[in-house]
């Protein structure tokens, strides 16, 4: 596994902080999910990056997906708490079988599971956090395209 | 127990979501160039799949057995993940923005994504209770991140084949897909 290309537009520039928006890529055109696909407040896929190439707003920049760092996001975003929610639903299915005041089994054991589930996230937030610190990073501005 | 593992092992390989019941396609052809995109893309159906098969199992047992609704099932289902695709999206966006950033853009795919449906109207069918519903969620989920992977790593090598002009792009994927779901065939009669 290596790295993976984006373009993207630059759209503000605040001290050493670029906003860039994502240009769409060849298979968005084709994609189920385009009239959906658009995650961020403004409609638009874009990213907050430091801004290493001293770029200008209207800049084309190349920018870089590091593959091995995104994984580590994924595992952490999605895996470990799944991993949380399936445990602590297996291991309420086990001590829990009868109904307390009225609510079924099933939902008490759901509950549990919502409630390390949220706990997980917190945990992954703290992990998110004490990574910004470090220079880790899963996008990066690789080049001004001309 | 048992019984358990016997679930995950129909799900995952004898009776994969991807490669045997054609669900989920359009992921799969979609986010399988690369490796890296290709699991990130399967743990976030994985997690999605799971919780789902969790939520709807209960929206069927209390709502709409208990109303006598079942005739609402597929819009229920619908509804269902949509919500929460929606509100994992908002909880992912709430605790981190940085892997919102990074990996939120797999959320709206997995919207549209027939598999996760499959999943709620499948457990419903097979008449599973809560666990073994959660347990086929999850097992489901690791049989379309097994077959995505298989998927990035031959079209990773592809790009380093010499593969004719016409048969570049799609129309190779297609094969190779269609290989892949000849192979997973041969498990069927398994269990």
């Amino acid at each position: 596994m290596d790295e993976s290309f984006e373009i993207g537009v630059i759209v503000s520039v605040i001290d050493t902080i670029a906003e860039i928006e994502l240009l769409d890529n060849d298979h968005c055109h084709s994609c189920g999910a385009r009239m959906i696909c658009r995650p961020g407040d403004s409609g638009k896929r874009t990213l907050k990056l430091t801004n290493i190439l001293n770029a200008k707003i209207g800049d084309r920049i190349l920018i870089e997906q590091s593959d091995k760092n995104q994984l580590k996001l994924a595992f952490m975003q999605y895996g470990f708490p799944l991993l949380g929610f399936l445990f602590a639903i297996i291991l309420a299915g086990v001590f829990i079988k009868t109904p307390f005041i009225g609510i079924p089994p099933e939902v008490q054991q759901f509950f549990i599971a919502v409630l390390i589930l949220v706990l997980a996230g917190w945990l992954t937030r703290k992990w998110s956090i004490k990574k910004a610190s470090t220079d880790f990073s899963v996008f990066s501005m690789k080049e001004i395209c001309q | 127990m048992a019984n358990l593992f016997i679930i995950f092992l129909s799900a995952v390989i004898v009776n994969n979501y991807v490669l045997v019941n054609f669900l989920g396609i359009c992921p799969f052809v979609g986010v399988s160039k690369r490796i890296g995109p290709a699991i990130s893309m399967g743990l976030a159906t994985t997690f999605v799949m799971t919780l789902t098969a969790a939520v709807a199992w209960l929206v069927n047992r209390y709502i709409l057995e208990g109303l006598n609704l079942q005739f609402l099932q597929t819009v229920s289902f619908i509804l269902v993940i949509a919500s929460l695709v929606q509100l994992v999206e908002m909880f992912i966006k709430k605790i981190s923005k940085p892997l919102y950033d990074a990996l939120g853009i797999f959320l709206p795919l997995i919207t549209t994504n027939c598999a996760i449906l499959g999943v709620a109207l499948f457990l419903v069918l097979k008449e599973y209770n809560f666990i073994e519903s959660i347990i086929f969620g999850f097992s489901a989920g690791v049989g379309f991140m097994l077959a995505i992977i298989i998927m990035a790593g031959i079209r990773e090598e592809l790009e380093l084949a010499d593969v004719p002009e016409y048969f570049k792009g799609a129309p190779i994927t297609m094969i190779v897909a269609g290989c892949l779901a000849l192979a997973f065939m041969g498990f069927s009669g398994l269990i």
